[in-house]
C-alpha cells in the first residue's frame, strides 16, 4: 500500500520524454526522459502525483510510463488498472512483437482497436522501425495501420476494414515436408514396427518423390 | 441606362472588385454606385436563368462565381500558411520534382601537419516526395431560392465555396505535417493530461533554437489549447504585471518566448463538422519549411436540369501540393 509521500520509480518507455505534471505547481514538473540504450532512466516521482496523472491522462493505463519492475503490480492494483480487460492497449514489448511478426490475428487485433492514441503509437512504433533499416517490415500491416487511423480520426468505431487472409504458405510444400519427417522417423524406429508403419506411409503418399540424398 | 456597365472592364481594372462586391453584399454594406451596376447585372443573368432556363444566362452565372473564387483560392494563401510555406504554381500536367537545397555534412577532421590523409565526408542530397490533394465541390442552386435571392444567392454560395476550400486546404496541410513527425524525435513533446510549464518552455525554446535566420517561430494550434499554454506557465509565480493584464483582457498571450501564439478557432469547423486541428496537439514552426505549390487552374461547371428547375455547379480542378524539407523545423506537443 503506497502512501500519498512515498516516492516511486517511474521511467519512460519510449524513447521521447514525457512531461508529468506536479500537484504543486511551485515545486515544477517531473520530465521522464527517454530510455538510455535501453535501460530505464528512473526518475522518483511522489505517489500522489502519480494518482493524478492516472486520473487525467491514459499514459500510465497505455504504459507509456512504467514503475519499476517489483512494484508495478502493487501500483496498477492500487490504481484500480485491470490490465485483463484492457484490450485497446499494448506495451511497447507487444507492440514490436506485433509488427515484426504480423500475422492475420495482428491485423484483426488492429482493426478492433478503438483507440486513436494507441493506433499513432503503433504507427510510430513501426516508422521507427523501418528507419533502423534493420528489419523486414510487412507493408500490408502498414496499410492496415494507417486506414484504421483514418477511419478513427474520421469518427468509425467500429471499423469496416475486411481482412483477406493471407496465404503466405504453400500448402504443397508443408505436406511433402510431412511426410519426409514422417518417413525419417520410422528410419529411427524400433524393428518390429518398422515395416507395418513403413506401409501406411507409403499408402499415404503413394506418388511421393524422396530424393535419393535423404534416403541414404 | 447609365448604371449598365461591362463586368469584363471591371475586371481588367480591378481583379478583387468582383470579391469585394460578393463580401459587401453578404454583409449588407451600403454599396458604392459601380457595386450597384454589378448587382443590377448580376441580377439580369440571374432572372434570365430562373425565368427561361436561358443556357447563356446560366454560363455567365458559373463565370461570376468562377471569378469570384479562384483568385482567393489559387492567389493569396492562408496567412499562416504563408509563414511557413514559400508559393509556387505550376501547369496541370507538370511533374513536379523535389530540388532540395543540400545538407552541408562536411566534417573537417584533424590531420598530422603537413601530411596526411583523412576519410572523407560528402554532402547530403537526399530526395523527397511532394503530397498532392485535388478538391471539389459539388452543389446544386435551387431556382425557387434564386428567385428570392437573386445576387445576393450568387454572392453567398461563392463566399461560402472560398471559406470551405481554403478551409480544407489547411486542415490537409497541417495533417500532412502532424503525419510527417513521429514520436521519438527531440522535436516530439509528450505531456501527460496537461500543458505543464517545463513542456512549454521546451517546445519554445526547440523552437526558437532552430530560427536560425532570425524572426519569431509561430506556434499554431485551437484556441482552447493557446488558452491553455497561456495558463500552464503559472501565471502567478512567472508572469509580469503587463502580461497578467494581457491575459485578464484577452484569456491568451501574443507572444510567449519570442513565439507568436497563433490560435485556430475551435468554432471554425468544415463542412463535415471537424476542427481545422486536432484538439490535443500544438505546432510549432521556425520559420519556412518548405514549399506549397497550385496546380492548373480552376474550373467552374454547369448543368442547367429544367425539370427539377435546379442549377447544378461543380467547382473542381483545385489541386495543391506541399513538400515539406526542413522537418526539424517544426516541433509538436501531444497531450494524452
Amino acid at each position: 500500500m503506497f502512501k500519498d509521500a512515498d516516492l516511486i520509480n517511474v521511467y519512460s518507455d519510449y524513447d521521447y520524454t514525457i512531461y508529468v505534471p506536479n500537484v504543486n505547481k511551485l515545486e515544477g514538473d517531473y520530465v521522464l526522459k527517454p530510455k538510455i540504450d535501453g535501460e530505464p532512466y528512473y526518475i522518483p516521482v511522489l505517489w500522489r502525483d502519480i494518482v493524478n496523472a492516472n486520473r487525467i491522462s491514459n499514459r500510465i493505463k497505455a504504459r507509456e510510463i512504467r514503475f519499476e519492475g517489483d512494484i508495478e503490480a502493487e501500483a496498477y492494483k492500487q490504481l484500480r488498472i485491470d490490465l485483463v480487460r484492457e484490450k485497446d492497449t499494448y506495451t511497447r514489448e507487444q507492440i514490436e512483437t506485433m509488427i515484426l511478426n504480423p500475422s492475420d490475428e495482428v491485423l484483426e487485433k488492429i482493426v478492433t482497436i478503438r483507440d486513436v492514441k494507441t493506433i499513432e503509437t503503433i504507427l510510430s512504433q513501426l516508422i521507427a522501425l523501418k528507419n533502423t533499416n534493420q528489419f523486414f517490415i510487412a507493408e500490408k500491416l502498414e496499410m492496415y495501420i494507417r486506414a484504421r487511423k483514418e477511419e478513427l480520426s474520421k469518427g468509425l468505431r467500429i471499423s469496416e476494414l475486411e481482412i483477406t487472409p493471407t496465404e503466405n504458405i504453400d500448402l504443397a510444400v508443408v505436406e511433402d515436408i510431412e511426410e519426409e519427417v514422417e518417413v525419417e522417423e520410422i528410419e529411427v524406429a524400433p524393428v518390429v514396427t518398422k515395416p507395418v508403419v513403413k506401409q501406411v506411409a507409403k499408402a499415404k503418399a503413394p506418388i511421393k518423390k524422396t530424393t535419393p540424398a535423404k534416403k541414404k | 441606362m447609365e448604371n449598365k456597365i461591362e463586368l469584363s472592364e471591371v475586371l481588367a481594372q480591378d481583379p478583387k472588385a468582383m470579391l469585394n462586391w460578393a463580401k459587401n453584399v453578404c454583409q449588407k454594406v451600403e454599396l458604392s454606385e459601380a457595386e450597384k451596376a454589378i448587382s443590377t447585372e448580376v441580377n439580369g443573368f440571374v432572372a434570365d436563368a430562373w425565368k427561361f432556363g436561358n443556357t447563356q444566362a446560366r454560363e455567365s452565372i458559373a463565370q461570376l462565381i468562377g471569378k469570384i473564387i479562384e483568385p482567393e483560392v489559387f492567389g493569396e494563401p492562408n496567412e499562416i500558411l504563408s509563414q511557413i510555406f514559400t508559393e509556387s504554381s505550376y501547369g496541370e500536367f507538370d511533374i513536379v520534382k523535389i530540388t532540395r537545397s543540400p545538407k552541408n555534412t562536411l566534417i573537417a577532421r584533424q590531420s598530422a601537419p603537413r601530411t596526411g590523409n583523412v576519410d572523407k565526408s560528402y554532402i547530403d542530397i537526399s530526395v523527397g516526395t511532394a503530397y498532392e490533394e485535388h478538391l471539389q465541390i459539388e452543389t446544386e442552386l435551387k431556382m425557387s431560392d434564386l428567385r428570392r435571392d437573386g445576387a445576393f444567392g450568387v454572392a453567398t454560395l461563392s463566399l461560402m465555396a472560398i471559406e470551405e476550400f481554403n478551409r480544407t486546404k489547411f486542415k490537409s496541410m497541417l495533417n500532412y505535417v502532424d503525419t510527417l513527425i513521429v514520436n521519438g524525435g527531440e522535436n516530439y513533446f509528450a505531456c501527460t493530461g496537461t500543458l505543464t510549464k517545463t513542456a512549454v518552455d521546451d517546445f519554445t525554446g526547440y523552437l526558437d533554437d532552430n530560427c536560425l535566420n532570425g524572426g519569431n517561430p509561430e506556434v499554431v494550434g485551437l484556441s482552447n489549447k493557446i488558452r491553455e499554454l497561456s495558463t500552464a506557465v503559472g501565471v502567478s509565480d512567472f508572469y509580469s504585471e503587463k502580461m497578467k493584464d494581457e491575459l485578464n483582457s484577452t484569456a491568451k498571450l501574443q507572444v510567449y518566448r519570442n513565439s507568436f501564439l497563433v490560435p485556430i478557432k475551435a468554432g471554425a469547423k468544415n463542412g463535415k463538422g471537424e476542427t481545422l486541428l486536432p484538439n490535443d496537439r500544438l505546432f510549432g514552426f521556425s520559420g519556412i519549411i518548405g514549399e506549397m505549390y497550385t496546380k492548373g487552374e480552376m474550373r467552374t461547371l454547369v448543368t442547367n436540369d429544367n425539370q427539377n428547375e435546379t442549377i447544378s455547379l461543380k467547382f473542381t480542378g483545385v489541386e495543391f501540393g506541399v513538400f515539406v524539407d526542413k522537418i526539424e523545423k517544426v516541433a509538436k506537443i501531444v497531450i494524452s
